[in-house]
């Protein structure tokens, strides 16, 4: 019963263990292990001081109590629950799991979040082993545990490799529960499960689960209305000291995305993705195929600011802030008040070659690329065409476009800035006066560059001044607001480009940041006029999903190899050894015979030593096989004698004989049966020196 | 080979688990559903193979008294020329079933299985046939075999001891008066009857296997050798089964030790059937075999035209099972055990008791 009720705990252990896609191993293995030893230590002892009554109870509170101390020790007086205990558990129990629906995963490793794993492991486990202790059948116990295990798919559902792993791990657990008599009697079983399992993780259509409770989960946003920071552009180039934030250890960087902007109606630039919270770490984009290092910088908003918070196009954590972060555009939003905090901000900088920046291809799938850009002008969708001479999209023809820009407009300047950016403002700013702020240019590059069919967004932010103050930091003013187009390249995501032409003051455009990767790639292209659209390549294979990460595929055929390869494997060596004994010359191939004979009936479980002779094998033999293959075992002793002691060189039809001898051997022992013959075919031992 | 319901309780969840895994894309589940379904498989493939197992079984003693030990043994062989894997083996022994675990024979393996049977009900018990089953390592599937002979285990009555009460009034011959004057007891011809081997060839009747043709031999009997003869209550309504089995108890503590005084001894139940033995050695057995067979039934009392000597009547609550009148009429001297009620006979001597060990307490005093 020890051996039952350790599975069943173990069972329940493991299927919370399977929420770590959502937490990561880490953040889970001591408060789902502690409880789980907890419970099993008191159900045990119960058992041993026959306080059986009290079984149940007493494992829950010890169970609880462990979740106390490994996840809420905060809330406690060392060690001892306090009525703040109370609450974030009641809080915890009833809200953690709706919370971590809204959150990016991994998700942070908070109580509020993580709560209701360890209290459902504990819950399962006290579950099962009662229904182990209460019930003649030990199959009803692991019902709690395997309800866990499809919460926990209805989270996340693994890829059929690890969910291979995970089912057959979870399945010998359940396993000890049912097991009965000497250990080797679980090999067919296992053996039978290991192949079914593997031929399931073939067979079973791949790809995402049809239903998730992640899916469509967002973070309900503040109630206050939100107001874009594209509309506050001209208001703050009209104020421009006004310091917005400062900012720590951030070389390289160039500007600060605040909003990315993906919808475009013809009036207004809204945001297009679902905002969530913030996990632990977020990883770069799928679309990010090349290396990516991990940045760090430190920012403080100034008082007044948010609660949009400046951040990167692909960011990995955020310490200090627990922000909304919509993950397709790397846009962070503080759901309480904003301003005066101060964060480390870490972020996936892509590293790649300008050379090759300069030839790559457009990306079309990327999210929000090529939004709708509401009813364009006729004279606009004209100008587009002709600002490129007509080349195909990609990152070329998109520089080119930026190109254009900063050669038939002009950045205004002074008190008079224009303002808008809808289609009127835009017509207006591309046809007539082509004088705008970079809130224009921005604007009508994004719908120009969509119009000609290259994935581009609007971002609004700030460019990073060149001055830092004595402290270190470097303060951001309002007068560094900047609108600057995205356009998506393929492997290495949103690329930023600046058609204005003064988005650099710092001068770090020219370091290894992608917006100093496309200056200085702009550098190496022909001028807009010899561009020449590359050759058409074959379309391209469905992107290698095992490039990253373990060949799932490649473990789970291991199992199955043994069992295919061994009844292929063992007859081949056979076959070789005698063949090559068959080719030896002169009397050693009548001695490879005899060799031979001995061998195929060691096969048969007769038992050789090394001084037997060929008669003394005849006689071994007859206790397996009929007389007739005796009497042509002995025919093949006078055979050896004549070869090894003649002293004459053996004729051919000797040898000749002497295999023949073989194969009525092997006819023979064939005769004794068909299961005996192939347990013979597949031996090995007759493969290895006799003695 | 047959799936177990633990089995049929595994295909059930493994046919969502599958559904989930194909229609829903859950891996974890598929592959789950899968691993159910490749452990049932292999459990009926397992167990498919025939049993080839020969089972002899023994009991000792074939005859027990109630809550004494009683042990079978089994001789399990393996008779092919195939090792035999483990099974367990299934007796029913009375009331319950007996399960031994049998490890795997080699080929002309034998092992030896000791087992206890259950002794505390009286009553005749078939132990068997044994039914070996195979199972596999978790249960899911079965194979069984039955095997094996029956046997019958003796569930006697437990017995106290008791005095015997002799004497009362002797029959007459039907060849005239008998030898009162004989010191030793008397040898009186009973019958003329047909030899059977083992009978005297001294005792041969020369006359009458003349006139007859065939063998004929004396049966002797002692005319002055006491009759004693329980009658034991049986109607349903006048005992619970635990007051019923005080009433065995008791009547087969005063049949033991009239047997073992020699007397002849009758046993009577009030639904009419009759056991007698005439008091050698071994008769009891007889006795015994009867009482563990015994039960309790609605049928009317009828009195068998049994005649002679002492008469015990053993009863419990209710009214009396026949007229006082008729039984004083055919036997020389009546008491009456009264087990659990009062009853009143008329010219007999009642006793009366709540359990047998005081029923026999107070009949050893009443006799002195």
């Amino acid at each position: 019963m020890t051996v039952r009720t350790a599975g069943v705990v173990l069972a329940a252990a493991f299927a919370g263990m399977l929420f770590a896609p959502v937490f990561g191993v880490a953040a889970l293995l001591v408060p789902v292990g502690v409880p789980a030893a907890a419970i099993l230590a008191t159900v045990l002892a119960c058992g041993r001081f026959s306080v059986v009554d009290w079984r149940p109870v007493l494992a829950l509170l010890a169970g609880v109590l462990a979740v106390v101390e490994t996840v809420l020790w905060r809330t406690t007086v060392t060690g001892l629950p306090t009525g703040a205990t109370l609450r974030a558990l009641t809080d915890g129990a009833g809200d953690s799991w709706r919370l971590v629906l809204q959150s990016t995963w991994p998700a942070r490793p908070d109580p509020a979040l993580l709560l209701f794993v360890p209290l459902l492991v504990v819950l399962a486990a006290v579950l099962g082993g009662e229904l182990l202790h209460r019930l003649r059948s030990p199959l009803p116990a692991l019902l709690p545990s395997l309800a866990l295990v499809a919460l926990s798919q209805l989270y996340f559902s693994p890829a059929p490799g690890p969910a291979t792993l995970a089912a057959l791990a979870y399945a010998a657990l359940g396993a000890t529960l049912l097991f009965e008599g000497p250990a080797v009697r679980v090999v067919p079983a296992a053996v039978t499960a290991v192949v079914a399992a593997v031929a399931a993780a073939f067979v079973l259509p791949s790809g995402p689960a049809r239903y998730s409770l992640a899916r469509d989960q967002a973070a309900p946003l503040p109630d206050a209305g939100l107001t874009s920071p594209l509309d506050e552009v001209t208001g703050r180039l009209g104020d421009p000291s006004r310091p917005v934030f400062r900012v720590r250890d951030a070389t390289d960087v160039d500007r600060w995305p605040v909003v990315v902007l993906e919808d475009f109606d013809g009036v207004n630039w809204t945001p297009a993705g679902r905002f969530r919270r913030l996990g632990a770490t977020l990883p770069p984009g799928r679309a990010v195929t090349v290396p990516a290092v991990e940045r760090t910088a430190t920012i403080e908003l100034a008082a007044g600011e948010g609660p949009w918070l400046p951040s990167q196009t692909w960011p990995a954590r955020a310490e200090g802030v627990e922000p909304l972060v919509a993950e397709h555009q790397g846009t962070l939003l503080l759901p309480g008040p904003a301003g005066g905090v101060r964060y480390d901000l870490s972020w996936w900088q892509p590293r790649a070659d300008a050379g090759r920046l300069a030839e790559a291809a457009i990306d079309p799938d990327a999210p929000g690329g090529l939004h709708g850009i509401g009813t364009v002008p006729p004279q606009v969708e004209a100008l587009a065409g002709a600002a490129v001479h007509g080349n195909r999209p990609s990152f070329a023809t998109a520089v080119a476009l930026e190109k254009w820009f900063r050669d038939n407009h002009d950045v205004a300047i002074g008190r008079d800035l224009p303002a808008g950016h809808a289609w009127p403002q835009l017509t207006d700013f591309l046809l007539t006066t082509r004088r705008g702020t970079s809130e224009q240019f921005a604007a009508a590059y994004v719908a120009l560059a969509r119009i000609l069919g290259i994935p581009a967004r609007l971002v609004v932010g700030y460019r990073m001044p060149a001055q830092a103050d004595p402290d270190g930091f470097v303060t951001v003013r309002n007068g560094d607001a900047l609108v600057w187009p995205e356009v998506a390249v393929r492997d290495v995501g949103w690329v930023p480009l600046d058609p204005t032409g003064g988005a650099a003051e710092s001068g770090a455009a020219a370091g290894n940041g992608l917006a100093g990767l496309a200056e200085r790639a702009r550098q190496t292209l022909p001028a807009p006029g010899d561009l020449r659209d590359p050759p058409l390549a074959a379309p391209a294979g469905p992107a290698a999903s095992g490039d990253r990460g373990v060949p799932w595929p490649a473990l789970l055929v291991l199992p199955v190899v043994p069992l295919v390869g061994w009844p292929l494997a063992v007859p081949l060596a056979w076959s070789v050894r005698s063949w090559r004994r068959r080719r030896r010359p002169g009397p050693a191939a009548v001695v490879g015979a005899w060799e031979e004979v001995r061998d195929r009936l060691r096969a048969y479980g007769v038992p050789v030593s090394t001084g037997m002779t060929v008669r003394d094998l005849g006689t071994a033999a007859a206790a397996v096989t009929d007389a007739g293959t005796v009497a042509e075992i002995r025919r093949l002793g006078v055979l050896v004698d004549q070869a090894l002691w003649s002293g004459t060189a053996p004729a051919d039809q000797h040898a000749a004989q002497a295999w023949s001898i073989v194969r009525a051997v092997r006819r023979g022992l064939a005769r004794t049966g068909r299961r005996r013959w192939l347990r013979a075919l597949l031996d090995h031992r007759g493969l290895r020196r006799p003695g | 080979m047959r799936v177990t319901r633990r089995g049929y309780a595994v295909l059930v969840t493994a046919v969502p688990l599958l559904a989930a895994g194909w229609w829903g894309r859950f891996a974890l589940a598929g592959v789950l559903g899968a691993i159910l379904l490749g452990a049932v498989s292999a459990a009926v493939l397992g167990t498919g193979r025939t049993l080839r197992i020969t089972v002899r079984r023994s009991v000792y003693p074939s005859r027990v008294t109630r809550g004494r030990p009683a042990q079978a043994r089994l001789w399990v062989t393996n008779p092919g020329s195939r090792r035999q894997p483990g099974f367990t083996a299934a007796d029913p022994a009375g009331p319950v079933i007996r399960s031994v675990r049998v490890r795997g024979l080699p080929p002309g393996g034998e092992t030896v299985q000791h087992y206890e049977l259950p002794t505390d009900v009286r009553g005749r018990w078939t132990i068997g046939p044994l039914s070996l089953e195979r199972r596999d390592a978790f249960g899911l599937a079965r194979s069984s075999l039955p095997a094996g002979e029956t046997t019958t285990l003796w569930v006697h009555p437990r017995r106290l001891p008791a005095r015997a009460l002799s004497g009362g009034r002797r029959r007459h011959h039907h060849e005239g008066t008998v030898t009162d004057s004989a010191l030793r007891g008397s040898a009186e011809l009973n019958d003329v009857r047909e030899y059977v081997p083992g009978d005297e060839v001294r005792l041969l009747h020369w006359k009458a296997t003349a006139r007859t043709g065939q063998l004929m031999v004396r049966d002797l009997a002692d005319p002055q050798r006491s009759r004693f003869t329980v009658l034991l209550d049986t109607r349903a309504a006048a005992a619970t089964a635990a007051g019923f089995e005080e009433l065995v108890e008791t009547a087969a503590s005063l049949l033991s030790a009239s047997v073992a005084a020699g007397q002849h001894t009758c046993l009577l139940t009030s639904s009419g059937h009759r056991t007698a033995v005439d008091g050698t050695a071994g008769s009891v057995g007889v006795l015994l075999d009867a009482l563990s067979e015994v039960t309790q039934d609605d049928r009317t009392a009828r009195l068998p035209p049994d005649r002679g000597g002492n008469l015990v009547v053993v009863c419990g609550d209710g009214p009396p099972l026949v007229p006082a009148a008729t039984l004083l009429r055919r036997f020389t001297r009546i008491h009456v055990i009264a087990l659990g009620g009062p009853v009143e006979v008329p010219g007999a001597r009642v006793l009366r008791a709540r359990t047998a060990d005081e029923a026999v307490r107070l009949w050893n005093e009443a006799l002195g």
